[in-house]
């Protein structure tokens, strides 16, 4: 297959999440991506920008967050690149989600979800940028 | 799609909780007052039906995981009703599988 790609720009402000979504979704399906990409897309969209704007940034002016989606040979390739804090999400521990719940604490569950559900992500710092990418593969 | 919260009773004061559609930051940001005043009281018994959710963000798990707490806390029983296969997975992986049945929302039962 071809490689296609899909470029998304979205502001640091929570309510440009759902078009992005929308967005990734409509590209998907004109390419017959299967509904786990879709679902891992809006999820990866969902998490990894709700963090930038949680904790990427100390002022409150507008930044921009690039989504980028690929699918080539049966791979999703996303990334995600941020000019926020230097921060590895990957280096957090992954939660115990074997505590009895009333133990548990709330949080902290966006990054295990996505590593549980990705082949394989990757962190670069590059240019001052965070940038993050995960990848699946489907049938 | 936008988070719903439909509310009935089942016999023997079971609380029954249908959302319908994405449980996401704005799905959270709907709901989650509500869904949280349902699990209050003494020993509260609640069915949380997830047959029409298409999708959960770890924001809508950590709603979910709350609700647990709450109604542990309070001496309640807590179940996550036919959830759909992604939603299901995503339970699975944030160790709340523990919650989840299979069954007839309106019956007294279902299967874990």
């Amino acid at each position: 297959m071809e490689n296609q790609t899909l470029i998304l720009q979205v502001k640091n402000n929570f309510d440009d999440i759902p078009a992005a979504n929308e967005a990734a979704s409509v590209w998907l399906g004109d390419r017959n991506a299967p509904p786990a990409i879709d679902y891992l897309a809006n999820l990866a969209i969902e998490e990894l920008v709700t963090n930038c704007i949680k904790y990427g940034y100390d002022d409150a002016g507008e930044h921009q967050v690039q989504i980028t989606l690929s699918l080539a040979d049966s791979q999703m390739q996303l990334t995600v690149t941020d000019d926020g804090h230097a921060f590895n999400p990957l280096d957090l521990p992954p939660p115990d989600t074997n505590l009895p719940v009333e133990e548990r604490p709330i949080g902290g569950l966006g990054i295990h979800l996505l590593r549980q559900m990705s082949d394989r992500m990757e962190y670069v710092r590059i240019d001052g940028k965070n940038q993050l990418t995960l990848w699946k593969r489907y049938t | 799609m936008n988070l719903t919260l439909e509310s009935s009773e089942l016999s023997g004061g079971t609380r029954l909780l249908k959302l319908r559609g994405n449980i996401d930051l704005m799905g959270v940001n709907a709901v989650s007052t509500r869904f949280y005043a349902f699990c209050g009281g003494e020993a509260p018994q609640v069915r949380v039906d997830l047959s029409a959710v298409e999708f959960v963000a770890s924001l809508g798990i950590g709603m979910l995981l709350q609700a647990a707490k709450t109604v542990k806390a309070r001496g309640g029983q807590l179940q996550f009703l036919n959830p759909t296969p992604a939603v299901h997975a995503a339970l699975e992986i944030s160790g709340l599988n523990q919650f989840v049945i299979q069954g007839d929302a309106a019956a007294g039962t279902g299967t874990a």
